[in-house]
């Protein structure tokens, strides 16, 4: 009869898959106490127990991470690992933690409370941020996120404002150090206002911000100060000394960047408003001239029209007056007229009437005629000689 | 200082509105707000938008240069 087996790497393979797939016992955090705890090429063995239960722990890269004692109770974060070659199940240990206050948040809360009895953070030595501010220096790693953030949210709200970057390291070995002697830098460098700042990280990370050496330094620094550190959520010693704490680093680009879009916006509508009223005004002093031409020329119409009528009428009477001048001259031209006809010589002779003449000479009377005279009668229309034979008494 | 041109701009167009001003003054305020508007247009598009970093040499001088990033 054939039999049904597995071979041991079968079974252990089929349990690692099994624990695997299983993702509630992946990435969480266990509290226990330490026992048992070794270091042997910068790999932890230790386990982790409770009244009644224990479990092994295989911590890599120990050499940089806490190093409990044995009965301490800590906080381990990683995942359950089923070991095929051993057939043992491991928590692997990514993170670890005291448990309870850890060493780290002890010393901040000695710091601040030691800060804060000095004074430290009272807010009558804050500083206003300068109303101009033209050149901001930025204390933060060159690399990363951050001076990106700073740059693009900086220079999308302001084109015109200089960042300077003193790079520094922001976690690590003499971190503080560095940062402090960046604030001094700044403190007597050709900078408005000072941003130190960081991105994210663990309590660890953010250690150089609580620093006694970094918030004295911020303390002492005559030019005012914002602090950028970490997320929204993390508090450090930094951000109770500096002059202004800004959540992340792009909202201190934001506070300490005024925004000249929004300047943009203003100038625009302040010109909209100076040509709508200059224009306004222009066309109430249009209107005004307008009124004026017409009123003008209303009284020059008005005047013309006036002495028009009156050049009429003197006209009229000028033409009457002229007419019956002449009317009257004629009447009395043709009186004359008649008058002179009437006395006309040439009337008299065509009446029958003769002139007498002797010598030329008028013949009045007979007295003037003698004998043998030769007279001249002359009639109407001729002259004839005549000679008087015999007077007659 | 251009807060303060940008407050001289508001003043001078809240004295054009008012109504108050006569042809002339009008005119040589509408002149002054242009030239104050142009400036603050000026200044905001000069668009220095400079980023300088502090460099130490091996001597440990202290010079500005561009910033550049990788």
């Amino acid at each position: 009869m054939e039999q049904n087996f597995l071979t041991v790497t079968q079974l252990n393979n089929y349990l690692k898959r099994i624990i695997d797939s299983e993702y509630l016992i992946k990435n969480i955090s266990i509290v226990g106490e330490v026992s048992g705890f070794s270091i042997s090429r910068n790999i932890a063995y230790f386990s982790l127990k409770d009244e009644s239960s224990l479990l092994s722990v295989v911590m890599f890269d120990a050499d940089n991470k806490y190093k409990p004692a044995n009965g301490e109770s800590i906080i381990l974060t990683g995942s359950i690992n089923y070991y095929v070659k051993g057939g043992k199940i491991t928590f692997n240990a990514t993170k670890i933690e005291k448990y309870g206050l850890g060493k780290l948040y002890e010393d901040f809360l000695k710091l601040k409370e030691q800060l804060t009895s000095e004074g430290l953070f009272d807010s009558k030595y804050k500083k206003a941020l300068p109303s101009k501010i033209e050149r901001v220096g930025v204390i933060t790693s060159k690399t990363g996120a951050v001076i990106q953030d700073i740059k693009n949210v900086g220079f999308r709200r302001n084109k015109n404002i200089e960042i300077v970057l003193y790079p520094v390291k922001v976690q690590g070995d003499n971190a503080e150090k560095e940062i402090a002697t960046a604030i001094n830098f700044f403190n007597n460098y050709n900078v408005d206002i000072i941003i130190v700042a960081r991105g994210g990280g663990s309590a660890e990370d953010l250690q150089p911000f609580n620093t006694e050496i970094v918030a004295r330094t911020v303390f002492n620094c005559t030019k005012p100060v914002v602090s950028a550190v970490g997320h929204e959520t993390d508090f450090t010693i930094i951000d109770f000394v500096a002059d202004l704490r800004a959540p992340t680093p792009s909202a201190a680009a934001e506070l300490v960047f005024a925004d000249t879009t929004t300047y943009l916006q203003k100038i625009k509508m302040l010109n909209i408003r100076m040509n709508n009223s200059i224009q306004y005004i222009f066309d109430k002093f249009e209107g005004k001239i307008n009124n004026s031409l017409e009123k003008c020329l209303n009284i020059c119409e008005s005047k013309i029209t006036s002495s028009e009528y009156f050049i009429k009428a003197n006209c009229q009477k000028m033409v009457h007056l002229t007419d019956s001048q002449i009317e009257l001259n004629n009447l009395r031209f043709s009186t004359i007229n008649e008058k002179l006809n009437s006395l006309n010589p040439e009337k008299i002779f065509k009446l029958g009437y003769s002139v007498l003449t002797k010598n030329n000479e008028l013949i009045k009377d007979c007295s003037q005629i003698h004998d043998n005279d030769i007279l001249n009668i002359r009639f109407f229309d001729e002259n004839i000689n005549v000679k008087v034979t015999k007077l007659e008494e | 200082m251009f807060e303060e041109l940008i407050a001289k701009l508001e003043e001078i167009v809240n004295k054009l509105e008012s109504g108050k001003t006569g042809v002339e003054e009008s005119i040589s305020l509408f002149k002054e707000g242009a030239e104050i508007s142009k400036k603050c247009l000026t200044i905001i598009n000069s668009g220095k938008e400079s980023i300088k970093e502090i460099k130490k040499d091996m001597l440990g001088e202290i010079t500005e240069v561009p910033a550049t990033f990788d």
